[in-house]
């Protein structure tokens, strides 16, 4: 069982498997690893005054750690922690900024393609190094011209009334609702062949980003917002859809363990991976062989956040029970961990780490990637220019 | 959804017991709380190491020597997979092959691996970049540290082997300095290495360990043997190794050293390719807290995630591949040994502790674990669950250097089985 608990420290072997499964530490001789910098410093700091180690800023939260330990330590969550206890940046602009999404894709939303445009001028993107510590090199997610909201505004839900439908709840996150909405608008689709009515009210970002940039409390103010819309499903028993697994662990363990707000076992039982939900659902295992698959040779990348939930891999299940060939990439974290490979100081790193993912694809000669986060998606277009799709994507061409 | 084979725990035997039953075409679902205990072995696979009857001296033949065994003591789990060992090496080597990984030797015979320590232990099956071939025929042996790297110790090494091990061989050390500052973890080196131009940097400074000394000592590549911790190269391709092996046109081997081990992750990786392209379905971070039964039939498995969320895992065949104390398949609580899912009944040797720790008998405590008829389900209780590896009762696989052995062969007996 994984908690946060100083008594868990105790049970720390000292095997340093957590070191040996950190990607970070792999490519980073100067990054002291998970044990020395989360679990035998969280045990000292107990007892006295202990400032953490700026190294501690160089943990991209893919939490390898969490789910390599087998003695139930979160070393990945401690450093969320001590990282809060850093004192601030000079770049803290930067940091701001990359702590939620929403916030910039507002603005961006406002002028999309002038914006993408600029991203892809060499000279803009020299300045924002220089000015704000955006790395020139690092690969940029593309803005979608409509927002998910503004699709689903207009999207007329289409459901079979022979039975009365059932209400479902859907959570963007701010990849679909700002990068790549036609993923949730896919969802829904599917959600609507269930029989499922969906509502999407009006949530905001996970708190994920803001976790990572060392902004708890303003992790924790959207967290707390984020829960009081859910109150009114939890009697319901509403059930809460993901597509994006690193906003499904947040709310699933970052609001218990790092922002100690959602003690509640009930919302937990509400929360499902997109691919998990459906490969428990009855009709949705009856589908036909799949039609029109768009290449031949499938790999999945199964994304850390997703591993470290301990949910499996339920949409390469689905995926092939319907006829895909697709093989499990098996090459760990992909390098990116949302903002942290954006970061100019921090960028060589998720390149270096990312090289693992070109290498496996290259063995399986895939032609195109299969995975569920959207933030490794840009980074593997970026790696190798493959077609990247999510299992969503695939599956909506089923129903 | 409903797996035939739902094998818990991602150590040898429960990695292999998977894969047999996938290479069967059973649809499998391997679950575990956290990594494997792969990583934290040699890599090398003993089968047994020293003789029944003389305890400090080492055995030629495993194989037969476990014949032997068998008869002694009928109640080892060896005696329940004898017929099939043989079988089950060729089984490994042939997944392993999937991915490129070579182990060499035989399950008759031990070899003397060197390790970082500078001392000698048996294996049978060890990595082709552990093998040395023509120990005599060596002149010269390299000892090759890195600045900064603390697990291995070139002058350790040297001050710890055994004149008879190399006896006409100069020994030379050579730390080579790639530039880093900070302190050194194997996993860094390993993925360091396969830069071109850090491994030619080594292929540098290792050729002038070639070409060094007086003319008059001076020995032709082909007698020198580089020695290197075990850091070249994550990937079972041992692409590293025979880059150094060629480039230099001298024996290279890796010696293994302190956990977590390179070698054994390549192991594991190795096994995990040939899972993945069978289809294994794999989840981790997810520890099993209780089952449901029907009659003497186990149908599902509860199990928690990170989240505390229950999760029913419903399957035809269960594997129990936990481990044993290490691995957390039997926990010591209140002077009591207990096996953790299933309550299955332990047997306990009746004194737990030697008093002296490392006496050539082993732990009594060791062989602490669950009891298993012929085909590996326990003896009593539930007809649809199998024991593969250290849970198994009657085994000390410390003392015994049984432990990739065993969990081979009793993963391999029980994947055909299920």
């Amino acid at each position: 069982m994984k908690k946060l608990e100083i008594n868990a420290l105790n049970n720390c072997a000292k095997c340093s498997i957590c070191v040996d499964n950190c990607p970070v530490t792999k490519v980073n001789p100067e990054f002291p690893g998970p044990k020395q910098l989360a679990t035998d410093w969280f045990r000292i700091a107990q007892k006295e005054e202990v400032k953490p180690s700026w190294a501690v800023d160089y943990c991209n939260n893919c939490k390898s750690c969490d789910s390599a330990c087998p003695s139930g330590i979160l070393p990945a969550s401690i450093n969320q922690l001590s990282k809060s206890k850093l004192p601030r940046k000079k770049i803290a602009v930067r940091d701001f900024i990359f702590s939620n999404p929403a916030r910039l894709g507002k603005l961006i939303n406002i002028l999309p393609a002038a914006s993408n445009y600029f991203m892809t001028l060499s000279i803009s993107r020299v300045i924002m190094e220089k000015v704000l510590g955006i790395s020139a090199k690092a690969p940029m997610p593309v803005y979608s011209p409509k927002t998910f909201s503004q699709l689903f505004r207009h999207y007329k839900q289409t459901i079979d009334l022979k039975s009365p439908a059932q209400e479902i709840i859907y959570y963007p996150g701010c990849y679909v609702e700002y990068n790549n909405p036609e993923t949730g608008i896919s969802c829904i689709k599917i959600l609507n062949k269930l029989n499922y009515k969906v509502v999407v009210p009006e949530f905001r970002c996970c708190g994920q980003p803001a976790i990572s940039n060392s902004r708890l409390q303003e992790a924790k103010v959207n967290g707390k917002y984020n829960l009081t819309i859910m109150e009114e499903y939890i009697n319901k028993g509403t059930p809460l859809i993901f597509t994006c697994p690193s906003c499904l662990m947040t709310f699933k363990e970052e609001y218990r363990n790092i922002l100690e707000i959602g003690e509640s076992k009930q919302i937990n039982e509400l929360l499902w991976d997109a691919g998990q939900f459906l490969l428990q659902n009855e009709n949705f295992r009856s589908l036909p062989l799949a039609q029109n698959i768009p290449v031949n040779k499938f790999a999945y990348h199964q994304p850390c956040h997703l591993k470290a939930s301990g949910l499996g891999t339920p949409s390469l299940e689905l995926l092939r029970n319907i006829g895909y060939q697709v093989v499990d990439m098996g090459a760990g974290c992909c390098g990116i961990s949302g903002s942290y490979g954006l970061k100019a100081e921090k960028q060589w790193i998720a390149q270096e780490i990312g090289k693992n993912i070109a290498d496996a694809l290259a063995v399986f000669q895939a032609e195109g990637v299969i995975t569920e986060c959207g933030m490794c998606a840009v980074q593997i277009k970026h790696l190798n220019n493959l077609p990247v799709f999510h299992p969503i994507d695939l599956l909506v061409k089923n129903i | 959804m409903k797996y035939d084979v739902v094998t818990i725990g991602a150590g040898m035997s429960g990695l292999i017991a998977s894969a047999k039953a996938l290479s069967r075409g059973k649809k499998t679902l391997l679950i575990a709380k956290g990594q494997g205990a792969l990583p934290l072995t040699s890599g090398c696979i003993d089968f047994w190491g020293y003789k029944l009857d003389c305890l400090d001296q080492i055995t030629v033949n495993p194989f037969t020597e476990i014949g032997q065994l068998i008869k002694q003591r009928p109640e080892h789990p060896y005696a329940k997979v004898y017929d099939i060992l043989p079988e089950c090496v060729g089984f490994l080597k042939e997944i392993l092959g999937y991915s490129g990984y070579k182990l060499v030797g035989s399950l008759k015979e031990n070899r003397e691996v060197l390790t970082a320590l500078g001392t000698v232990r048996p294996s049978s099956l060890i990595p082709a970049s552990m093998a040395i071939t023509g120990r005599d025929l060596i002149k010269k042996v390299v000892v090759v540290g890195f600045k900064g790297y603390g697990d291995f110790y070139p002058r350790m090494f040297l001050d710890n082997l055994e004149s008879r091990i190399f006896p006409r061989a100069q020994k030379e050390i050579k730390i080579i300095d790639l530039g880093i500052k900070s302190n050194i973890k194997s996993s860094f080196l390993a993925s360091y290495l396969s830069h071109e131009e850090v491994l030619a940097k080594i292929i540098r400074e290792c050729k002038l360990a070639i070409s060094g000394g007086n003319i008059g000592t001076r020995v032709s590549p082909e007698n020198i043997l580089f020695v290197f911790p075990a850091v070249l190269g994550e990937q079972p391709d041992n692409k590293i190794w025979y880059k150094l092996k060629n480039e230099l046109s001298a024996q290279v081997i890796e010696v293994p050293g302190l956990p977590p081990s390179i070698p054994g992750q390549r192991l594991e990786n190795a096994i995990m390719f040939y899972l993945r392209k069978m289809g294994l379905e794999y989840r981790r971070s997810i520890e099993v807290i209780g089952f449901e039964a029907k009659g003497d039939r186990i149908i599902s498995l509860k199990a928690l995630d990170s989240s505390f969320e229950e999760h029913i895992i419903e399957g035809e065949q269960f594997i129990l591949a936990t481990g044993s104390f290490w691995g957390g398949g039997l926990i010591f609580n209140k002077k009591i040994v207990k096996e953790k899912i299933f309550g299955l009944p332990v047997f306990c040797p009746p004194k737990l502790i030697n008093g002296t720790l490392l006496n050539l008998n082993g732990q009594p405590f060791h062989s602490a674990g669950i009891e298993v008829r012929k085909d590996f389900r326990p003896l009593s209780g539930w007809r649809n669950l199998y024991l593969v590896g250290s849970i198994l009762a009657h085994t000390n696989y410390i003392a015994e250097k049984s432990g990739l052995g065993l969990a081979l062969a009793t993963g391999y007996k029980v994947g055909s089985l299920v």
